[in-house]
């Protein structure tokens, strides 16, 4: 999945880069080379443009200059005079005209023959046609009125006579003959005067030839020259399209939007893209002819104009398609070698979150990828040993902690839990509470009735915690256990635990005691109390005092401790309560001890409860107080109710 | 988060784009191609003048409405020539030293033209002449947009010769537009058989003309073939109308008259005269209807439009394309582009011959109404080629010529007997 997108991402930045680039070069480079060549082949074809303006005015000029020498020749002025002189005195069809003619005719039939013109006509000034070489109809009609008056001869005939200059006549189709000709002519003159007009009827083969010069216009190239004709534009050479084109082709004038055919009739300069009388798109470029007064385009079809921008066209996209190609595979090679690597990584974390440790990443590379799966490798190695290392770590602790559990049961096995201890003596009510601190605790409680009337009872605390007070807390309860059979005072028997527990002690380890004896049948209590905290004594009428501090020091330190006896005598209904630190050093919100002073506060509101009450009752009020932390201390509490000899003097009391 | 600031990138990138791009654009603006006119706006021939360089000014306008020339605004820097011919050589030489204009549009007189010829071809500054002139100039570095003589005096003669009559009288005013311009006629009346019956020239700026028209009376003419130019005309029809010679008696063919001097004419002395041209108000043409429309909204619809305006109209066009071919203002590259240009102008095919430097034109003849407009009565239908040196003499004797009434006068006008006023 990952992989996939990868490559994906990869593949579309590799495309980014490399065609962005690309196509704007690509784009640049064809922008910039059509414009190159549109403008070569617009200069080519304005070049050609001129060519052909050129060769059209050197064709008139040619024939400009043959007439206007014909006109100087003496000879044109006496033939047109003698000419018109002989027609008008004797008429065209006279012996008279005819012995002119004949003076005449072979010197200007050479001419025409010798400059390859159709046909030269003498028109006198008033108009008349006095003579032509070929004598067609034209002969003997007036060119001010007659019905040649609109032909090009007649128009070339009153431009010279009016303008007195060598003129030349528009393309048309002269009615004769019928061919697409022009006339040139010149007026004749004689010592200064003018006598009439010699007109030069072309060949037009000369117009034909430049027109139909391809020359640099490929195989659709073409020069049209047109003339505005009333409402139309009408074409007066053939086409290289249509041959019968000339005269014969028009196309309405349409003022706006104009085709070049129709705006270079019309007189404008110009060059561009536009459509031919075919539909065809054409780059053009435009001329006004005014020598004869039409309009010239010389054109060539886009399509073969821009054939070499079509050719880089198909090489671009050619060349884009492959660098695509090029670039998506480069990509995808890329995304597989760095893609794949990762994938494989990716694989493995995954095996490795479902715990599977064992395998290493098989990834064969020598960029960051392959350092990272290295490292990965490394990692995944270093995990396991650190996981085995645990694994033994845990079993060791867990097997010490089952140990301690049973130590623990042990250690709570020692101490007496059944209570009531002595269902069957009703003289007294004993009720005991360990709560340790960790598994295995150092304090300890005890008692033993001795005979009938001895009740021992014992409450500790040995320094320390864990398995060496646990251990030493077993030697001093069996000690005190072992020494009862003595029958010793409790001062007495607590100096011999001294003594006992002093020697071998190499851990320095000892233990505050505080050791008592009940006379069941008076109440009275000897004790001895070896550095532990002193009892209360919860009196019947409410009173609460602590026993005297009558005893030693804590046992264990040294055997030459002396202990002493204490005395206090219960009263029916009288209760002792003994405590360990754990009861007063217990620790309560904001590092407070819960103190003497709460445990008598909590011990005086309850004069009248059981000895069992009384424990539940301060071990609650002790819990509260800490309100759940987790208690640093074993916490102990015995406490001893006194209720009267047998014979039910308690039963007096309440 | 990420969203936001991809999106700030791409606001900050356009802005810098936008900012960029508006620079350039300012950056851009063009400075506008400075171009002179130089007429009289004072003197005899501020009547003529004057209306010419409103011609020219409204052909500069058209220009900038459509975007300027290279995109560039054209700015017209005019000056007075003050009728004065030496005073238009200054002005020419202020124009392209200190004004630094590309081009300049001018001059009416061929005196002023010749007086400013040398300067434009030394400092090789292009000068669009609009007027019709006697020809027999050429210079690499005028354009002559008016009439060369046989697009004008020759076919003018031969419309009088054929019907008015083959008796003429030639009048011009005193410098080397009529002086030649009637050497020509002379050719030209010899040529058509006619006779030339008295010829007469009075001072530029004179309208002491009846000594002359007692002596067109004298001589008894067909047709008075007129060359005077400026406010004379004004003196000189009148006094023609106060002897009693009218268009049916004795006919007047005018070549400086157009339909901008008969407005400030008596139309009664006018009336019925002729006049040849290559362009009159009157033509019907799509071109000249659009000229006349541009023409009155700058000046009011009374304002009327004559050859020499529409000359100088087309002049500035042709320049505009030529610099638009030629993607330069340079005088050399302009030139180059103005051969074979060609436009439809008002009065037809205008087209630069390159050999010549003048324009193909049509030729008319028409003849005064009383409205001051003219029925024209004949037209050459197609653009004539012109002419500028008649092959009735050698270029050599035409300079020649040239040269005789140079050095008796000590310029190119007749500065008169107060031969220390103008030159």
């Amino acid at each position: 999945m990952i992989g996939r997108r990868l490559s994906h991402q990869l593949v579309l930045w590799f495309i980014l880069i490399a065609l962005v680039p690309f196509a704007i070069v690509a784009y640049l480079a064809y922008a910039g080379a059509e414009r190159a060549l549109r403008s070569e082949v617009t200069n080519g074809l304005f070049a050609i443009a001129h060519r052909q303006v050129e060769a059209i005015g050197a064709v008139v000029r040619a024939h400009e200059d043959n007439v206007t020498a014909l006109s100087r020749l003496p000879a044109a002025a006496d033939a047109v005079l003698s000419l018109e002189r002989a027609w008008r005195e004797a008429g065209p069809g006279s012996a008279a005209y005819a012995d002119v003619d004949r003076r005449f005719r072979p010197l200007l039939t050479s001419y025409v023959e010798a400059f390859n013109y159709v046909d030269l006509a003498l028109i006198a000034a008033s108009g008349d046609l006095v003579f032509s070489v070929k004598g067609g109809d034209e002969f003997g009609t007036n060119l001010k009125t007659g019905s040649y008056r609109t032909t090009g001869l007649g128009q070339a005939f009153e431009r010279a006579n009016t303008l007195l200059l060598t003129e030349f006549s528009d393309y048309a189709v002269y009615p004769d003959t019928g061919d697409i000709t022009a006339f040139a002519a010149a007026p004749v003159l004689q010592a200064n005067r003018q006598v009439g007009v010699v007109a030069l009827h072309l060949n037009n083969d000369e117009l034909l030839r430049v027109i139909r010069d391809f020359t640099g216009l490929g195989q659709t190239g073409e020069t049209v020259l047109t003339r505005i004709a009333g409402d139309d534009v009408l074409f007066i050479t053939p086409l290289r399209h249509d041959l019968d084109a000339a005269f014969r082709l028009k196309v309405p004038v349409r003022g706006s939007q104009a085709a070049p055919t129709e705006r270079s009739a019309l007189g404008y300069r110009g060059e561009g893209l536009a459509v031919d009388y075919r539909g065809e798109p054409v780059l053009a470029v435009w001329r006004y002819v005014p020598a004869i007064g039409a309009g010239l385009v010389v054109k060539i079809d886009a399509r073969e104009a821009f054939r070499p921008i079509a050719r880089l066209k198909m090489l671009t996209f050619a060349l884009a398609a492959a660098t695509l190609l090029v670039v998506v595979l480069a990509a995808l090679s890329v995304a597989r070698t760095i893609a794949g690597p990762v994938v494989k990584l990716t694989a493995a974390t995954a095996r490795i979150a479902d715990g599977d440790l064992g395998r290493p990443v098989d990834v064969v590379a020598s960029n960051e990828i392959g350092r990272l799966a290295d490292s990965f490798n490394r990692m995944a190695g270093q995990l396991e040993e650190s996981i085995e290392r645990l694994k033994s770590t845990t079993a060791a602790k867990e097997r010490i902690e089952s140990e301690l559990r049973v130590a623990h049961e042990i250690q709570m096995g020692i101490l007496p839990k059944i209570f009531p201890p002595f269902p069957e003596r009703p003289e007294f009510d004993l009720h005991a509470l360990i709560q340790p601190a960790r598994e295995v605790g150092g304090d300890f409680y005890d008692f033993f009735l001795v005979g009938d009337d001895e009740l021992y009872f014992v409450i500790g605390d040995v320094a320390g915690k864990g398995v060496p007070a646990s251990l030493f807390m077993a030697i001093t309860l069996t000690l005190f256990r072992s020494s009862l059979v003595w029958g010793l005072d409790p001062a007495a028997l607590v100096a011999k635990l001294n003594q006992h527990l002093c020697a071998d002690n190499d851990l320095a380890l000892f233990v505050t005691m505080f050791c008592g004896r009940l006379h069941v049948p008076s109440g009275e209590v000897i004790y001895s109390n070896g550095g532990h905290n002193p009892p209360y004594a919860l009196r019947s009428h409410g009173s609460l005092e602590a026993l005297p501090r009558v005893g030693g020091p804590a046992l264990g330190i040294s055997d030459k401790a002396q202990y002493q006896l204490g005395r206090v005598t219960l009263q029916p209904r009288d209760t002792l309560l003994l405590y360990t630190d754990g009861v007063t050093e217990a620790v309560g919100p904001g590092d407070e001890f819960f103190q003497e002073s709460r445990l008598e506060a909590c011990v005086r509101t309850a004069p009248d409860a059981t000895a069992r009450q009384l424990v539940e009752r301060v071990s609650r009020a002790v819990a509260e107080f800490t309100a759940g932390v987790a208690p640093a201390d074993d916490l102990t509490l015995l406490a001893l109710g006194y209720c009267g000899s047998q014979d039910g003097s308690r039963g007096d009391g309440s | 988060m990420k969203r936001l600031t991809r999106l700030a990138l791409v606001a900050l990138v356009l802005a810098l784009g936008g900012l960029a791009l508006a620079g350039i654009w300012r950056g851009a603006a063009p400075d506008p191609i400075r171009v002179g006119v130089l007429h009289s706006l004072t003197g005899t021939m501020a009547i003529s003048e004057r209306a010419v360089v409103d011609a020219t000014l409204v052909a500069i306008e058209e220009l900038n409405q459509s975007g300027g020339v290279l995109g560039r605004p054209v700015e017209a820097v005019v000056r007075d020539g003050g009728s004065d011919w030496s005073t238009f050589g200054s002005e020419a030489e202020r124009l392209i030293l200190q004004d630094r204009v590309a081009v300049t549009f001018g001059c009416w007189t061929s005196a002023s033209r010749k007086q400013v010829k040398p300067i434009v071809e030394r400092q090789r500054h292009l000068l669009f002449y609009p007027l019709q002139y006697e020809g027999l100039e050429q210079s690499p570095y005028i354009v002559y947009t008016g009439a060369a003589p046989n697009q004008q005096i020759i076919p003018a003669i031969r419309w009088a010769a054929d019907h008015l009559g083959r008796r003429f009288y030639l009048v011009g005013s005193d410098y080397v537009f009529p002086r030649t311009a009637n050497a020509i006629s002379r050719h030209v009346v010899e040529m058509l058989g006619g006779a030339v019956v008295g010829e007469d020239y009075l001072l530029l700026g004179s309208r002491d003309t009846s000594p002359i028209v007692e002596r067109i009376q004298a001589a008894r003419p067909d047709v008075i073939l007129n060359t005077i130019n400026g406010d004379s005309n004004v003196a000189f029809f009148e006094d023609l109308y106060r002897v009693g010679i009218t268009p049916d008696t004795l006919p007047v063919m005018s070549f400086s008259i157009a339909e901008t001097e008969l407005s400030t004419m008596n139309r009664a002395h006018v009336a019925g005269h002729y006049a040849a041209w290559n362009y009159f108000q009157s033509i019907d043409r799509e071109e000249n209807r659009a000229f006349l429309s541009r023409l009155h909204d700058a000046y009011g619809p009374s304002r009327v439009a004559s050859d020499p305006m529409e000359a100088a109209y087309v002049g500035v066009h042709l320049w505009a394309l030529a610099v638009t071919d030629a993607q330069s203002i340079d005088t050399e590259a302009v030139r180059r582009a103005l051969g074979d240009l060609s436009l439809p102008a008002p009065q037809g095919v205008v087209y630069v011959d390159s050999e010549t430097q003048h324009t193909w034109k049509m030729v008319r003849v028409g003849r005064i109404r009383s409205d001051g407009q003219f029925d024209i009565l004949w037209e050459s239908g197609t653009p004539v080629r012109p002419a500028p040196y008649l092959p009735y003499r050698s270029r050599a004797e035409w300079d020649a010529f040239l040269q005789t009434l140079y050095e008796g006068w000590r310029g190119w006008a007749n500065p008169g007997p107060d031969a220390s006023g103008t030159k």
